[in-house]
């Protein structure tokens, strides 16, 4: 489905997948390839220990392998007790007993394998992995092994521990979660018992029971009744009552007034024998609305796990200054006003101010951007952001909890429990729908006295009260939108607002940013103008800077195998570098930086450099000495699916069109590679000026930006729906209402699954609102007891949360023999899903 | 008197020891990880020990320790 990226020129010899994890790897004329020592490792521990099975599940289960890549320094930190404060516990036996967070298992024959592998060292006891919170509890001697050895042994086979992050906001989670289940298993005992001894009762209508049998049976079944609804049932009246008091109607109002009424129609047919008991319906009612509310809950759940796993990869540990040492501490347990350090190669483990140290950071994780920016006293840092040349001590400016991580899983959260418009409408309609029925209830009963007696009139009452259920309203709809986010996050695409859905179904313009959303982002030196003299001095002038074009230039360089030369006073600005090389003065850069340099660009580069942007590659230029000696281009390559992505949006009726702060010619090529018409791509576009164009595009359908999370933020921001397709996800959330770092076929795939949701709301709305219609009339007209009403409601609740997990979105995403991530390189950006 | 005026209470006594049962389950967290022990179940025990080590390949140096 996906063609592979096509790869740059140097790795066009054939490549095959690594046996261990699957990225792409040298082939090996005997025995099976690796793409590295550490995958090598991993395998032949494997086979080794006779724990070959693990390949065969893996595939079984459709899992995938990670490459090993063990960090000893943060291997050794685990041996420390403080780092894991609760985690780790003493058991009676003297043995130890911590629970730690474990990279890269994917599924469950890494579980297996983890579990299997505790006989390789010695004073491992036992391990017990659990898949969902990807944690893993280990128990071991301390007096003969270290945790580190275990650690250690794990990391040959790709797995990484780390101690268990902050997890103090699960336990509510956790304390809810049981509650429902106790609610859930209570309420279904009655229902099981409740049933039979109906079973028993229904054959007494033909006499076939002695009166006092019956009665016996009777009464023990209207206990359970009264049991379920008292008691599971009683969060039913309970925020019926709240309804009440807050004057906003509810759809556990009527549902509530069912069930008590009856309760107490059960209770005085029991009493004075005389009536129908529906102590079956009751109990039925109860289990079936409380298994529907489990079914919501579940689906939400689901999209809010794949974001904590993303929140986890921030470092749980940091080192705190304290007088004249360092102490290394959970990040957990730092203060505003803590000093902390963070070495070089390290991550920052928390939000911060730099108080002594200049260095540069690698914002990368943040931005999407490798280029380093410079910290130094005073400057600002985040958590996340990699520490690059010497150590720096920051002050801690916010608690674990207040790092972007935390706001951003925060955030996802929190659009998944807020009402969208479609949700806000839907409980409007319920508010109304419910005021109906209780009035039409009221209607119906004093209607009916006039006709029948009143036991007769209170029983249609009742069962109108049971039998109407906006459930496909207040129910339905949110769970669907649930679902559809929930089946997203599993394919990778997080969606922060439930609402994108109806956006993405009213066709308008959607923008594109070209470099690293369109292109490949992963730019090539594709043609150099010049001698390899003049290559030398640029490449020997860009060996520090880390942007993407310096990077080109000495790749290019050291594959050419040029000389290696050495240059002072390189200044990095932002369109160009300059420096001396051998007493010479050399400028690399685009062609407005010259010019800012005052440096003339002769007509046959310009010639050139023309001609490189209208076939869709950047122009740069090398002058030495103020003269210009070469010109040469970046080409980016086009994602190979961004024809097809800008075609199907075509198709489904949007308008496209590209912002980019690139060249205008080459945007203008691109744009016709894509097929574009002219007139809708547009060059050489600041910040602001993309922020603009959004901001003031016609509203007549929705307007989507798709770019990068960070760098086009405000655009992002102002759209109706920003996808955020590079950058990290925490960053990418706070601007954007969709994080898709998948390949950009997603895209349509998103428009076509926003449709289905859409679509299928409607149905169950529809579904709904004639099972309303129709059951209410049957009961007005006294053709259903409120025994039958009570059957029909929880059945037709079920039935429309079955059509909401049953609307097909988001197909499976068919499986890939090779993991398509591109090769890393030093200027792409680390994908995360 | 009919068996039945015993049977119904023992029956739902028995019923309600079973929910006692799934109620302190519950609160043991016993459902919270439903996906890893059906995993774990999947393959029969293979007892790796010491002596089962094959010389199918030779370690990597020093990656593990025993």
């Amino acid at each position: 489905m996906i063609a592979p990226a096509s790869p740059s020129p140097a790795a066009k010899k054939t490549t095959v997948p690594c046996v261990h994890c699957g990225l792409p790897s040298p082939p090996s004329d005997n025995g099976p390839a690796f793409c590295c020592e550490g995958c090598r490792g991993a395998y032949a521990l494997i086979h080794e220990w006779q724990l070959e099975d693990y390949y065969a599940l893996r595939d079984q289960l459709g899992g995938k392998s990670s490459r090993p890549d063990s960090i000893a320094a943060d291997i050794a930190l685990l041996d420390q007790p403080d780092l894991h404060g609760d985690a780790l516990r003493l058991l009676d036996d003297g043995s130890c007993s911590v629970t730690l967070a474990i990279d890269g298992v994917h599924c469950g024959a890494c579980a297996w394998l983890i579990e299997r592998a505790v006989p390789l060292v010695s004073g491992w006891q036992t391990a017990r992995v659990n898949l969902p919170r990807r944690e893993v509890e280990v128990t071991f001697a301390p007096e003969k092994t270290r945790l580190s050895r275990i650690a250690h042994t794990l990391s040959t086979f790709g797995y990484r521990l780390r101690p268990v992050p902050e997890a103090e906001d699960d336990s509510a989670d956790i304390a809810d979660r049981k509650a429902r289940w106790r609610r859930l298993a209570v309420a279904g005992f009655c229902f099981a018992n409740a049933m039979w001894i109906a079973i028993a009762l229904y054959a007494a209508r033909d006499g076939a029971i002695e009166p006092q049998h019956a009665l016996y049976l009777t009464l023990f079944g209207t206990a359970l009744a009264a049991v379920s609804v008292l008691g599971p049932g009683a969060v039913f009246l309970r925020s019926a009552l709240a309804a009440i008091r807050t004057r906003t109607p509810h759809i556990d109002l009527p549902v509530s007034l069912g069930l008590i009424a009856g309760l107490i129609g059960s209770l005085v047919s029991v009493t004075f024998n005389v009536g129908e008991t529906y102590f079956d319906s009751l109990c039925g009612l109860v289990f079936f609305l409380l298994l529907g509310r489990e079914l919501q809950a579940r689906g939400q759940q689901r999209a809010t796990s794949a974001v904590r796993a993303l929140a986890s990869l921030r470092p749980p540990i940091a080192r705190r200054v304290e007088g004249n040492t360092t102490r290394t501490v959970r990040v957990k347990d730092l203060i505003p006003g803590d000093i902390v350090d963070v070495l070089p190669g390290e991550v920052v483990p928390i939000d911060g101010i730099v108080v002594d140290g200049n260095s540069h950071t690698d914002q990368s994780i943040l931005t999407g951007e490798s280029v380093p920016v410079a910290v130094a006293r005073g400057s600002k840092v985040a958590a996340g952001v990699r520490n690059l040349e010497r150590s720096i001590r920051l002050r801690v400016e916010a608690t674990a909890g207040q790092t972007r991580v935390a706001a951003i899983s925060r955030l996802v959260e929190e659009s998944l429990a807020s009402r969208t418009p479609l949700v806000q409408l839907a409980d409007k309609i319920g508010g109304v729908f419910v005021l109906i029925i209780l009035a039409v209830a009221v209607l119906t009963f004093a209607m009916a006295l006039t006709a029948t007696s009143t036991l007769d009139a209170g029983q249609r009452a009742v069962a109108l009260l049971v039998v109407a259920c906006p459930c496909a309203l207040a129910l339905a709809t949110p769970l669907a939108i649930g679902v559809a986010v929930g089946r997203a996050a599993k394919r990778g695409i997080l969606i922060r607002r439930g609402d994108v859905f109806e956006r993405l179904t009213h066709p308008g313009t959607v923008w594109f940013d070209k470099t690293g959303t369109l292109t490949a982002g992963r730019p090539t030196l594709a043609v150099w103008n010049g001698t390899d003299a003049t290559l030398a001095l640029a490449a020997a002038v860009e060996q520090e800077s880390q942007h993407p074009v310096a990077t080109c230039i000495v790749a290019a360089a050291r594959e050419r195998d040029v000389d290696q030369w050495m240059a002072d006073e390189i200044e990095v600005r932002r369109r160009g570098v300059v420096g001396e090389v051998r007493n010479h003065r050399v400028a690399v850069g685009s062609r407005r930086f010259l010019d800012d340099m005052r440096i003339t660009v002769p007509p046959v580069y310009t010639v050139q450099g023309e001609s490189f942007a209208a076939r869709g590659m950047t122009p740069n230029f090398v002058a030495v000495d103020g003269e210009v000696e070469a010109v040469f281009a970046i080409a980016d390559q086009l994602r190979p699916d961004a024809a097809d992505t800008v075609r199907r949006f075509r198709d489904a009726g949007w308008n496209v069109g590209i912002l980019s702060g690139d060249h205008r010619d080459v945007v203008a090529s691109i744009a016709s590679q894509l097929g574009l018409p002219q007139g809708h791509a547009h060059g050489e576009l600041t910040p602001e000026e993309k922020l603009a164009t959004v901001r003031d595009a016609d509203r007549a359908g929705s307007v989507v930006f798709v770019g990068d999370g960070v760098n086009d933020a405000a655009a992002l921001a102002a759209a109706d729906v920003g996808i955020a397709t590079s950058g990290a996800a925490e960053a990418s959330l706070q601007a954007a209402s969709i994080y898709s770092p998948g390949p950009l076929a997603d895209l349509p795939t998103l428009l076509s699954a926003s449709g289905q949701t859409v679509r299928g709301i409607r149905r169950l709305l529809a579904v709904s609102l004639t099972y309303n219609i129709c059951a209410g009339i049957a009961a007005i007209l006294g053709v259903i007891t409120p025994l039958i009403a009570a059957v029909l409601m929880p059945v037709s609740s079920l039935t429309v949360t079955l059509m909401a997990f049953a609307v097909q979105t988001f197909p499976r995403r068919p499986r890939q023999p090779v993991r398509q991530t591109p090769v890393a390189t030093s200027i792409s950006t680390e994908a995360v899903a | 008197m009919s068996v039945l005026y015993v049977a119904l209470p023992v029956a739902l006594l028995l019923g309600g020891g079973g929910l006692i049962c799934c109620l302190w389950c519950i609160r043991r967290g016993q459902f919270e990880d439903l996906e890893t022990p059906a995993v774990r179940m999947l393959l029969e025990d293979n007892a790796v020990s010491p002596e089962t080590r094959s010389a199918h390949s030779a370690p990597p140096s020093g990656q593990h320790e025993n």
